[in-house]
């Protein structure tokens, strides 16, 4: 018998699976081979060794065991829902809420006009994105606005630096050309499309809505915007001067330049539309729960430190708690709602959360939703 | 079916294992909702067993301790269907076993990191004292001899390849069938039989000269 063939034999009788005949066999092999009878010797020797009683479990086992099945319990969803299922559903509904109010202003007459098609802003929504991270790779944002506000001039290729500037403005429903030539020419902060409120709207007092910035820059809070001066930032009616205009835009959408900080009309920032959420809320530490924890922890800091409570962190959008947009902070005065952003590299699901954050720091688009239509 | 028995199941007489097995079940559904009391019974019929492999697994009685609580808490919950108290063993084993292998694979991961730290995980995984089963009859000599051979078996166990370290442990540990094994690990008969005998091949010569 082969070597290799023995030890499967030894094997077999270890584990008792020798017909009668052959295991009668082995054993008469077992006797007069000593080779054999030293391999079957440590195979029972570690058998001995794998089988040895240990210490048993200790009562304290058992109470952290039914400790932890308790906690555990407890951190089930009702209806014994697992949680991948109900991130399902809710992503279901973040998808319905997005999409729904649109394809009812397609079909429902009489409904407020529809921004575009969703099919056209999803596929310019990547297109700008694309563009958006070419930029990066070519210039800092402010040496862009710069390049926009200046008269335009040929790069290094020859190509106009104002035709490169141009899809960064570029809405996602077209009326791109327009809103650059006003970027272009008033350096505002916020270029409205067309006014999404719901008329009649009251009318903004402008020192309003520049006083509480101005203090707070003085006040070393926020940092001095890449504009020339307070009045380049457009108030509320500046907004509406701009959404009077005959132009062809759709409502809601803003393209805006990268500052450090942003205004907007208050009223943009309706019920459901802009939220401001505390930091400290558990529902939003759980929302945040995929992000960083080193980040999460920063950011809660800063919330927890600031004493004033508009210094809250902020989700935009229908749904609130997604946690790419608490990388904004905003504040609120009479007239506007005040956003800054304190990570210009966050990248935000722009089609859940209605905003995006581009990682140049170059644009920001907001999607703002029309208000108690 | 012998003659008692159809005479105990026309009779409605049920034996002694289907009456516990029907306990069982009413503790599983129990567990299912939530109730600790009944999780308990489960587990303390249940986890020595889970943990004599655990320990020969892991090496260590801490991790040993955790695979076991880990497999408990996550697999009776889970099961949605009780074919038998042997079912529920071979069951759990299999929980454990899998729960193993993904610790396994997540702890070569994060093995680059250890180094980083200048802290090897043998170093880290060595067996102190308390980590030793203490058997209180031998004399101190014999513990000590017994402790450097379990010592020396437990390396060795650890260098087996998974696969084979698993089959070997619950064959010689747990003394379930080639068949049973096949059940517990998902391949077929040939294959465990094939992955005991490289293992102890694998052990003969880890082993020669040492024991």
């Amino acid at each position: 018998m082969s070597d290799e063939r023995l030890r499967r034999a030894l094997d077999d009788y270890l584990d008792d699976r020798l017909e009668s005949a052959e295991r009668r066999r082995f054993e008469e092999r077992l006797a007069t081979d000593d080779g054999l009878a030293r391999e079957l010797a440590l195979a029972l020797q570690l058998r001995a060794e794998l089988r040895a009683e240990e210490a048993p479990l200790s009562e304290a086992f058992y109470t952290r065991a039914v400790a932890h099945f308790s906690s555990a319990r407890r951190r089930r969803l009702p209806f014994g829902l697992s949680w991948s299922t109900a991130g399902l559903a809710v992503a279901t509904i973040a998808a319905a809420a997005i999409f729904i109010p649109t394809i009812l202003r397609d079909a429902v007459p009489g409904m407020p006009e529809n921004p575009a098609p969703v099919e056209e802003r999803l596929s310019t929504f990547g297109e700008d994105r694309a563009e958006k991270k070419e930029h990066a790779t070519a210039k800092t944002a402010a040496a862009a606005d710069d390049e926009l506000r200046s008269e335009p001039s040929k790069d290094a290729l020859g190509r106009d630096a104002g035709a490169e500037a141009e899809p960064r403005f570029k809405n996602v429903a077209g009326g791109a050309d327009e809103r650059t030539r006003q970027t272009a020419a008033n350096g505002p902060l916020v270029t409205p499309e067309r006014e999404p409120l719901s008329a009649p709207k009251p009318e903004a007092d402008p020192a309003l809505a520049r006083e509480p910035v101005a203090k707070l820059r003085a006040e070393g809070e926020l940092e001095e915007p890449n504009v020339k001066s307070d009045e380049q930032r457009l108030d509320r009616s500046e907004l509406d001067k701009v959404a009077d205009a005959d132009s062809p835009v759709d409502a809601g959408y803003f393209t805006v330049s990268m500052p450090a900080a942003v205004e907007l009309p208050v009223d943009l920032a309706g019920a459901g539309e802009i939220q401001v959420l505390d930091a400290g809320d558990p529902a939003l530490q759980a929302a945040l729960g995929n992000k960083k924890k080193e980040s999460r922890t920063e950011l809660h800091a800063q919330a927890r430190e600031s004493e004033t409570p508009a210094h809250r962190f902020v989700a935009i959008g229908p749904r609130p708690g997604l946690d790419a947009c608490s990388a904004l902070r905003v504040r609120r005065t009479d007239t506007t709602w005040e956003i800054r952003f304190e990570e210009t590299g966050s990248r935000v699901g722009s089609v859940s959360c209605g905003i995006e954050i581009p990682g140049d720091g170059a644009a920001i688009r907001f999607q703002g939703w029309p208000v108690d239509e | 079916m012998d003659g008692a028995g159809e005479l105990r199941q026309r009779s409605g007489v049920h034996s002694d294992e289907e009456r516990t097995d029907d306990s069982t079940a009413r503790l599983l559904e129990r567990i299912r909702q939530g109730d600790a009391g009944a999780f308990e019974r489960v587990a303390r019929e249940q986890a020595p067993r889970l943990f004599r492999l655990a320990l020969k697994l892991c090496g260590r009685r801490e991790d040993a301790e955790d695979l076991v609580q880990e497999t408990l808490v996550r697999a009776l919950p889970a099961l949605r269907r009780f074919e038998g108290r042997a079912r529920l063993s071979t069951y759990l084993i299999r929980a454990l076993t899998n729960i193993w292998k993904n610790r396994l694979r997540s702890r070569k991961r994060s093995r680059l990191v250890d180094w980083f730290r200048g802290r090897r995980e043998d170093e880290d995984e060595s067996d102190g004292p308390e980590a030793t089963a203490i058997d209180p009859a031998p004399s101190a000599e014999q513990r000590i001899e017994g402790e450097q051979r379990g010592a020396l078996v437990r390396a060795a166990i650890e260098q087996l390849e998974p696969n084979r370290r698993l089959a070997l442990l619950l064959r010689e540990v747990n003394e379930m069938s080639y068949e049973e094994i096949a059940e517990t690990t998902g391949v077929a008969v040939g294959t465990v039989r094939s992955r005991l005998a490289r293992a102890r091949d694998d052990l003969r010569r880890l082993l020669e000269g040492k024991l």
